[in-house]
């Protein structure tokens, strides 16, 4: 079994580092919060409050950015394996399609965190703060949920919809509503009456990404995110429960 | 049949055919209402900047409902005109008695239509959710500001289209060229936020001097002849784009 899933997992990795779309995605991250850097003089006003535009949005933007670019690739691929019977035809091989997908998922999380990382050192090269203690560890296992619960939520999307074309539409347009309303992009502080209180519970990555929004530039320890990591958990299970549901993994219903 | 019944009647069928599009449902009403909804959501947010502040829907309203609706509007027609240039469309439509070129005005005409009405309905809901747009003449005063836009936008799509070989790279050249513009164009971030070289080079970008001019109109009540220097800019690119377009697509073999 890890004999057979070990060359799967190095033809994963050099298919995705030769894909042009993965590399357009880390190129246009990074540059992203390169540009970004450039700001100099831009605060977010949220009543009498004011907050650094560019310190508020590199946390959020350096997970997100590229997660939400390995999302888009995912619906894109489940949806064309799907209108394609790719696995239907798999299933007919040694390999099983369960593996596949495992494998290529595990490699995507993997990637996000690399890209992470990445965008992030450059948020920091370019003007941003980050909070430089051991804590950052941390941020591997919470980009890795947030790429994984991302990936789950992809094959749902890419499963409920009938073609490519409408799964990439719905697959953006839910992309987008996540930069606005899981805090990448905006405080989720500045949203109207009780909005700010439900916001982190039923909006997938909001209460993962205060945690790393608060480990970034506070180096807080990850103890004080308790109630975040449990909601990221809790929406990991359930994108992980609906997705094979939603999309047939394999052949045998 | 006359050139121009026939030509109009290839417009009303390419008007069905836009209407039929996901693409083009995608584009013109899921994107612009997701992004209007979490603008209203925001309302409360606002930008401060070089001793200056403007609130986010006002500023994104504008912005986007410039930028982002006339891109979006090239992208769908870009994917359209690089498949007929992949499969030799017009090679075999210049057989029939209908031109490439009645082809490419009855795709058009409704293009530019309907980009042109999304961005007065997107003005006009932004406003009815508390943007600061005024509803009188001064949105009769923005059309040929759209005018200029949208049919830069679509130029941009031929040129795109006449310099690929596939929709697929097509789609790529077009995702590169437009994230900058988001950026850069003072669509999304005040352009007085970044440093002054930057800033001075913006507004020769096209759709800076448009943006800002939609802006002084329907945000301030200022005229169109306060925005001379924005508008020749504006209408330089588009000459520019309109004549390069020509010389790249071909439109017949």
């Amino acid at each position: 079994m890890t004999t057979a899933t070990l060359p799967l997992f190095r033809a994963s990795w050099k298919m995705m580092l030769r894909s042009r779309g993965v590399i357009a995605a880390i190129i246009t991250s990074t540059l992203y919060v390169a540009f970004f850097g450039l700001i100099e003089d831009l605060e977010f006003g949220i009543g009498a409050e004011s907050i650094g535009f560019f310190d508020f949005v590199l946390p959020g933007f350096a997970v997100f950015l590229m997660v939400y670019q390995i999302q888009d690739i995912t619906v894109a691929m489940g949806a064309s394996f799907k209108a394609r019977g790719i696995l239907k035809r798999l299933a007919t091989t040694p390999l099983s399609p369960a593996r596949f997908i495992g494998v290529q998922t595990l490699t995507y999380v993997g990637l996000g965190v690399i890209a992470s990382g990445l965008v992030l050192a450059v948020g920091r090269l370019v003007g941003g703060y980050v909070a430089m203690t051991t804590n950052l560890l941390w941020l591997v296992p919470l980009v890795a949920m947030v790429a994984l619960t991302s990936i789950a939520l992809a094959y749902v999307i890419a499963g409920l919809t009938p073609n490519p074309q409408t799964a990439t539409n719905v697959g953006s347009t839910f992309s987008f509503l996540m930069f606005g309303f899981a805090g990448v992009m905006f405080p989720v502080a500045a949203l109207p009456g009780v909005l700010p209180d439900i916001v982190p519970y039923v909006v997938p990555h909001a209460a993962v990404i205060e945690a790393i929004r608060g480990i970034v530039l506070n180096g807080d320890a990850i103890t004080e995110y308790g109630r975040q990591v449990l909601i990221g958990i809790v929406w990991l299970a359930v994108a992980l429960t609906i997705a094979p549901l939603a999309y047939r993994f394999t052949d045998d219903r | 049949m006359t050139v121009i019944a026939g030509t109009l009647r290839l417009a009303s069928a390419s008007t069905r055919q836009l209407l039929r599009s996901s693409e083009v449902w995608a584009t013109t009403l899921a994107f612009p209402g997701a992004l209007l909804a979490m603008l209203w959501l925001f309302s409360e947010l606002r930008f401060e900047f070089a001793s200056q502040q403007v609130a986010l829907i006002d500023f994104w309203v504008t912005g986007l409902g410039v930028l982002g609706v006339a891109l979006g509007n090239g992208h769908a027609f870009l994917a359209n005109i690089s498949t007929w240039k992949a499969g030799g469309v017009l090679k075999r439509i210049s057989l029939t008695p209908i031109t490439a070129g009645q082809l490419i005005v009855g795709e058009v005409i409704p293009r530019a239509v309907l980009g042109m009405a999304t961005i007065a309905a997107f003005l006009a809901v932004g406003n009815a959710l508390g943007a600061n747009i005024r509803m009188g003449t001064e949105l009769v005063s923005v059309v040929p500001v759209m005018v200029i836009v949208t049919f830069t936008g679509l130029s941009v799509a031929f040129i795109i289209a006449g310099i690929t070989k596939s929709p697929q790279n097509a789609n790529a050249v077009d995702t590169a060229v437009s994230w900058p513009l988001y950026l850069v164009t003072g669509a999304m971030f005040p352009l007085a936020a970044f440093p002054a070289w930057l800033e001075n080079v913006a507004q020769f970008v096209p759709y800076t001097g448009l943006i800002a001019t939609v802006r002084g109109v329907v945000l301030e009540s200022r005229p169109l002849t306060d925005f001379g220097a924005e508008l020749a800019v504006g209408v330089v690119w588009m000459t520019v784009l309109i004549l390069a377009a020509g010389r790249t697509y071909r439109f017949v073999k």
